[in-house]
């Protein structure tokens, strides 16, 4: 793991982890924003997958720690935190089959696990005891996931990955690394109608549990 | 394909696994095309071969990627890769990028400042940007591939540019 460039500063230059395209080498092998934006936060874009935010938000973070990418391991998405994720559950996702952690996390955790290291070990016992919790759709929705939150493979290799300064806070879905568009819009609308908090202020993602105790009035679910 | 019911109809076994999500598959193809476009045709097909085996994408096994042909890419070779290190096909440059490709699929945070730099060196460092993104999507498409147990079929998606089956390439040749 790197986060000191290991290609030359000329050709790392102007690198963000999600681009909607530009013309320098670090820019061509950004991650697209649109495929974020459908896969990378856990709301109901249009065409996206749709999985329980803090189910979604789960597997994002396995993957994260899994594949070692700082940046995406410190940051949190506001909708997931409404809906219960806290660091108390953030911190069993490594150890997740040991841990205390709701059956049907688990389920989804074997599935992203499995993807991440052998895909073949994605059997059909593993996906039984995942369509115990989920419908077929989101049993599709967790490989989806799986597959597209290892692409911080690359920014790691290349020593490009930002690391935790860059993301340490948490992420309303409105945020403009999101891009713009009138499906998000739509989700957006939905969202806030169910109660959630798509727009806020920018907010550091707490390191204990003490802390994230304290920012919690603050990001009240009022559904 | 057995592992998920109820998919929709679809062309081909890929095609179905993703279509469920229709708009996603069209971005991450996008992708999946674009990146390959940019790398080196012959060296990230035989990468992609390669990690097929590792990953164990029958599927992957059974396609071969027209650019590579074009690029002097044949079936003697591919034939040989389970013995790339010691077979006389391979170049040195061909070797190291095999042997980095291993390493991003089986565990890509093992990968050192050294095995970055003997790669970097030989392909040279602008096409070392694009050979890295092309592994990440192809190592990408092999895991939803075996996770959703696409076998290989008559024809290769359309989604794959370039793409054609074995079968096909053969009788082109």
């Amino acid at each position: 793991m790197s986060t000191i460039p290991r290609i030359p500063a000329e050709l790392a230059a102007g690198f963000t982890m999600l681009t909607d395209g530009g013309d320098s080498p670090a820019a061509k092998i950004a991650i697209p924003a649109e495929l974020t934006r459908l896969s990378g936060i856990p709301i109901a874009v249009e065409g996206s997958v749709t999985l329980d935010p803090v189910v979604h938000e789960c597997i994002r973070l396995f993957n994260a720690k899994y594949q070692g990418c700082e940046y995406c391991m410190n940051a949190r998405q506001a909708v997931a935190i409404q809906a219960g994720l806290n660091e108390d559950i953030v911190s069993k996702l490594t150890r997740f089959e040991t841990s205390d952690l709701p059956p049907q996390i688990k389920a989804a955790l074997r599935i992203t696990s499995a993807v991440a290291s052998a895909p073949q070990m994605v059997t059909k016992d593993v996906l039984d005891e995942a369509r115990r919790h989920f419908s077929e759709q989101e049993v599709a929705d967790i490989i989806y996931l799986s597959v597209l939150t290892t692409a911080s493979k690359v920014a790691i290799t290349l020593g490009v990955e930002p690391g935790k300064s860059a993301s340490s806070r948490v992420f309303y879905p409105s945020d403009p690394v999101y891009g713009d568009s009138d499906d998000l819009k739509r989700a957006l609308e939905a969202y806030a109608k169910k109660g959630f908090n798509v727009a806020g202020e920018a907010m550091a993602v707490p390191t204990t549990l003490h802390d994230a105790e304290a920012y919690k009035p603050a990001m009240t679910l009022s559904r | 394909m057995t592992q998920i019911n109820g998919l929709p109809d679809g062309a081909t076994e890929l095609d179905r696994a993703w279509g469920t999500r229709p708009r996603l598959y069209e971005v991450f193809m996008s992708d999946f095309n674009a990146s390959l476009a940019r790398a080196d045709a012959a060296l990230i097909e035989l990468c992609r071969l390669r990690t097929a085996t590792i990953l164990g994408s029958g599927f992957d096994q059974n396609l071969r990627y027209v650019p590579a042909r074009a690029r002097g890419l044949k079936e003697e070779k591919i034939h040989a890769l389970p013995d790339y290190l010691k077979s006389p096909l391979f170049t040195t440059r061909e070797r190291l990028a095999i042997g980095f490709a291993e390493l991003f699929a089986i565990q890509s945070n093992s990968i050192g400042d050294e095995d970055v730099a003997r790669v970097q060196e030989a392909l040279g460092a602008e096409s070392f940007i694009y050979f890295v993104k092309a592994l990440s999507v192809v190592d990408q498409l092999q895991r939803s591939v075996v996770a959703f147990d696409v076998r290989p079929g008559p024809a290769a998606p359309s989604t794959m540019a370039g793409f054609v089956t074995a079968a096909s390439a053969a009788s082109a040749a």
